[in-house]
């Protein structure tokens, strides 16, 4: 053990020398990048530093890469924050109410919390790692299947916290989600469900077009409409310090957050995407004031903040020791460390110890420097919220196309993006909780198979195991939390009676549609084998029943939470979405015809010079630097966009389309 | 077994064809500032990933005009769609290669009838053949020492299987064939593998050899688990050996003969055997794809055979190859289309006895 601890100094001082300083400045510069770019994370970024490092010493090269994935997940919050974009999957959540935030012309404010927050996540989990590690091996053995299904169980109770205002309404949401997420094969029998004969949905739909349909693609459209600029107020805000202060004074919660993102990471089977909505739901569920939740709380920035750059840490813990990968990303470091000559196992808490406190003073320096850089940038960068949308908005169009097309980089990924997006514009507008979607959808793959083999390897037996009967008291907890804080609200009077049906009808119509996809998956069940079909049956009738519920609800006279219809109460725009949706199908028709770049280029070009009354130059000018980004990008991550039908004609270089 | 004999002279008078074209002709061929894309139909960071980054490394220096080979990887579907891409839209002129490993093989061969399937992996002609071992092991909670203990074994004995028609199939059919009463835990990927049984929790894994070296040497060396046998290794007739790298466990046709009391044929050995080649001898292949002209595979074919004589690629092999020989060549060409062919017979047998014992159809 002495000889362990010894090896702490001299793996700081390796590190502290000019080479491997700057080798993780330019880890940390790369992923910065990275991480800002939607669509783009910890895969994309090892990716492309990976032919780098192999001529390396692989001291240097384990600090690049660390380098590279530690600052990740606190610049992936400038899109979270500023646009409604999630930079990365993990920042989903700080969308929710950072992005609300910016629109109140907070936007200096939430920038400066998320990055403190995200500053002490990240060291926490350096920290925690290096504490952790030599106990780990241990803990991550004692968690057997029944465990992790109730982790699993335990996460989606968190639903119950993300709602909204109707508590039925996202129940059934959730279950929608967990429906969606049984597209693709089968676990137990590797049966394609519901796939409609494509080899693209054989995979499931992919979460990152989850996170831009849901999320991004409605924000964007609805600013589009208010031609305004993101801050409402016209006005950034000089909330630098405030941040700071919200930080400091919630500084047990973000230690708590920091905690359970270490913990999430640390474990195989939940990964990480769920660590953000796992905090978000704890902060709702531990606070008093819930009233500003999803309509601009700090504390639902800090919260998933300091969850998501402490995962990182606790990722690190099974890759280090057993060669497992917790994560896409982690997948490809240890194929670095196996190309660099690093075995992982038990050797990196003995004779290895060295690389071990290397990587933990590299995840923590690179934390540092990373938040620092953020903070110096973040004042010029969150200008872009006092811009008019409609210079902007078409730019961010093009780079969550961009973003989506990482899924599979074919046609298929656009046209998924234009379907959930869809879903995502309805259910915005009539009040069906996205977040609640999201975390079904994250979590249906991993309860289907640990259903399973708890099912064959313990049967009941599970409940005899003293860990799961802890998180089976906290999950039983946390929803009798949700159930008493559920809001209660009476309709009295003239309140009480709800709009004539005429008007509520868009809204039954897009419950209908949910009933009917929930009809099809159940069809489909039946149609699969006895093990395909038990778990999307199961779910299905169940979603079934509360989909039925809401429209019982909202075909009564009587008012109830759960109709809700943005357009009949803000109808002050010049343009329906139907108008925006157009002019997305017919960028698409564009690509097919001339390429993603040149289409995107004017697109762009176009759509902001129609939107806005600034100089055509300056029109010009954002649609030329997100050509220039499209190339570049091509270049390096060998992306072929798709080619428009102009390629039959003229031999354009390959990165052109 | 005459048709193997024939075999073997095709083989060796092909590489002396191939040796001898080799010094006259590369030189027509050259990549001089060209890119050349090799298609991984998987995303980055798995085992075709890491395998074909370490190849096209090493490889392109020895290529005529050293061009720069990059990666581009092209996930979805089980490798179908990155695969299918590669069918379709491949340039013939040598500027586009692939990774053709056990998942795209055994979904060819196995499932010929799905209409997804648009690319026809028997005519790519691979340049080289990285054959992988694999071993199955138990955990020593189980009592198990020997093939008898197992088959003869009374009691529950689970098995992580990612999925029953995926890259598991290979280890799943030998243990039903050695009659190992197992009970395959579906949908369960290899790191929950090797957690689950490191926990006690599954009795039985199977592993190729570069993660068996990797994650379950230190659980044998600890007394947590006991290797039972190897698939083992096609000699040039065809004939299955020990594996060079486990010379101490007995070969698949060893262990079936321990357990039977006799060599293993018929129908279900057929199958075996397909699947043998699928998991271990094409366990990875590098490929043109077919159409493409003879020049270019002998470029290919040259700078192969140079790399894998290159000290700096002998001096990293091991961490990604493992110590086996690599197949170049008329022999990679030969495993890679023992890997995608399966008679009509053994394929019918493998999809009944999925369907008998797991209801699970093919």
């Amino acid at each position: 053990m002495d000889a362990i601890l010894g090896a702490i100094v001299p793996a700081l001082l390796e590190l502290l020398t000019p080479t491997h300083l700057a080798m993780l400045g330019l880890g940390v510069v790369f992923g910065l990048v990275i991480g800002v770019l939607p669509g783009l994370g910890g895969i994309a970024g090892l990716s492309l530093i990976l032919p780098f490092t192999f001529d390396l010493d692989p001291s240097l090269a384990l600090a690049m890469m660390v380098g590279m994935l530690a600052p990740l997940h606190t610049a992936d919050t400038f899109p979270a924050i500023l646009m409604g974009i999630p930079g990365t999957s993990s920042a989903q959540a700080t969308v929710v109410d950072g992005f609300p935030l910016a629109r109140k012309g907070e936007a200096a404010r939430a920038l400066s919390a998320a990055f403190s927050a995200s500053l002490i996540g990240g060291l926490f989990g350096a920290l925690v790692l290096s504490v952790a590690i030599f106990g780990a091996q241990s803990v991550i053995l004692a968690m057997g299947f029944g465990e992790l299904m109730m982790l699993t169980v335990f996460a989606l109770s968190m639903v119950g916290m993300l709602t909204g205002s109707s508590a039925l309404k996202g129940v059934a949401t959730c279950g929608i989600g967990v429906l969606i997420g049984t597209i693709g094969g089968a676990p137990a029998t590797g049966e394609f469900r519901l796939t409609l004969g494509t080899v693209y949905l054989s995979d499931g739909i992919y979460l990152v077009i989850m996170g831009l349909g849901l999320f991004a693609l409605p924000e964007i459209i609805e600013l589009l409409r208010r031609r305004s600029t993101i801050s409402d107020t016209g006005k950034l805000g000089s909330g630098w310090l405030q941040g700071l202060r919200d930080t400091i004074k919630y500084r047990w919660l973000v230690l708590r957050c920091s905690a359970l993102g270490c913990i999430i990471g640390a474990l195989p089977g939940l990964g990480g995407s769920v660590a953000d909505w796992i905090t978000y739901g704890h902060v709702v569920q531990s606070s008093k004031d819930k009233s500003q939740f999803g309509k601009g709380d700090i504390r639902g920035v800090i919260a998933p903040e300091a969850a998501n750059n402490a995962i990182t840490g606790g990722a690190m813990i099974p890759t280090l020791l057993f060669g497992i990968p917790g994560s896409g990303s982690m997948a490809i470091l240890l194929g670095g460390f196996i190309m660099i000559g690093i075995q992982p196992g038990p050797s990196m808490v003995s004779t290895n110890a060295d690389i071990t406190f290397l990587i933990i003073w590299s995840l923590a320096l690179a934390n540092v420097v990373g938040a620092a850089a953020c903070f110096m940038i973040a004042r010029p960068v969150s200008h872009l919220t006092v811009v008019p949308y409609g210079l902007i908005g078409p730019a961010m169009i093009v780079v969550i196309f961009f973003g989506a097309f990482q899924a599979t980089r074919g046609w298929a990924d656009f046209f998924a993006l234009l379907a959930v997006g869809l879903l995502g514009i309805y259910m915005k507008r009539f009040g069906w909780p996205r977040p609640a979607l999201l975390i079904g959808f994250v979590l249906s793959n991993g309860l289907e198979s640990s259903f399973y083999r708890v099912a064959q390897v313990y049967g009941w037996s599970f409940l005899e195991r003293p860990i799961v009967l802890v998180i089976v008291a906290l999950t039983l907890l946390s929803i009798a939390a949700a159930w008493r804080s559920r809001a209660k609200v009476a309709f009295h009077g003239d309140a009480a009676v709800g709009p004539p049906l005429h008007l509520r009808l868009p809204q039954i119509g897009f419950t209908l549609l949910i009933a009917a996809f929930v009809v099809m998956v159940i069809v489909e069940g039946l149609q699969t084998s006895y093990l395909g079909r038990i778990f999307p049956l199961t779910a299905g009738l169940i979603t079934m029943g509360l989909v039925a519920w809401v429209l019982f609800n909202q075909l009564r006279p009587r008012m109830t939470l759960d109709l809700t219809d943005q357009e009949a109460t803000s109808p002050d725009t010049v343009h329906g979405n139907a108008y925006f949706l157009t002019w997305l199908f017919g960028f698409l028709g564009a690509v097919a015809l001339i390429g993603f770049p040149i289409a995107a280029t004017i697109f762009i070009f176009v759509l902001s010079s129609v939107q806005t009354t600034v100089s055509k130059w300056i029109s010009a000018a954002v649609a030329f630097g997100v050509f220039t980004l499209l190339l570049t990008l091509s270049y390096f991550l060998v992306l072929d966009y798709p080619n428009g039908l102009i390629e039959e004609f003229l031999d354009l270089p390959w990165w052109l389309g | 077994m005459s048709n193997r004999s024939l075999l073997k002279g095709i083989v060796v008078a092909g590489g002396v064809a191939a040796m001898s074209a080799t010094a006259g002709m590369a030189q027509d061929v050259s990549f001089e500032g060209q890119r050349v894309e090799a298609i991984v139909p998987f995303g980055e960071g798995g085992g075709g990933d890491t395998y074909t980054r370490f190849i096209v490394r090493h490889l392109a220096p020895h290529l005529a005009g050293e061009p720069t080979i990059v990666v581009r990887n092209i996930p979805g579907g089980g490798s179908v769609n990155g695969a299918n891409w590669f069918g379709q839209n491949a340039e013939r002129d040598g500027t586009h290669i692939a990774v053709a490993s056990t998942s795209t093989t055994l979904t060819y061969a196995m499932t010929p009838d799905d209409d997804r399937i648009a690319f026809n992996a028997s005519d790519w002609v691979a340049f080289l053949a990285s054959p992988q071992g694999r071993v199955v092991y138990v955990n020593s909670s189980t009592g198990i020492t020997s093939l008898e203990e197992l088959a003869g074994y009374e009691g529950d004995l689970f098995m992580g299987i990612q999925s029953p028609t995926g890259s598991d199939l290979p280890s799943l059919l030998s243990l039903a064939l050695l009659d190992a009463p197992i009970t395959p835990v579906f949908g369960t990927s290899g790191g929950d593998q090797h957690l689950a049984f490191e926990r006690g929790e599954f009795g039985i894994n199977a592993d190729v050899a570069s993660a068996y070296i990797q994650m379950a040497q230190p659980l044998v060396d600890r007394g947590v688990a006991v290797p039972l046998f190897a698939f083992g290794y096609a000699d040039e007739n065809g004939n299955i050996q020990r594996d060079p790298n486990f010379p101490d466990l007995p070969s698949f046709v060893e262990a079936y003969e321990i357990v039977h009391g006799e060599t293993p044929s018929g129908p279900g050995f057929e199958a075996w055997k397909s699947m043998f080649f699928m998991g271990v001898m094409a366990s990875k292949a590098m490929v043109l794809p077919d159409g493409v002209s003879e020049d270019v595979v002998v470029a290919y074919g040259a700078a192969t055979e140079a790399m894998l004589e290159d000290p700096e690629f002998q001096a990293e092999a091991a961490a990604f190859i493992g110590n086996y020989p690599q197949l170049t060549g008329d022999a990679a060409r030969e495993s890679l289309r023992q890997a995608t062919t399966i008679s009509d017979e053994a394929r019918q047998w493998v999809a009944d006895w999925l369907m008998e014992s797991y209801n699970i159809e093919l």
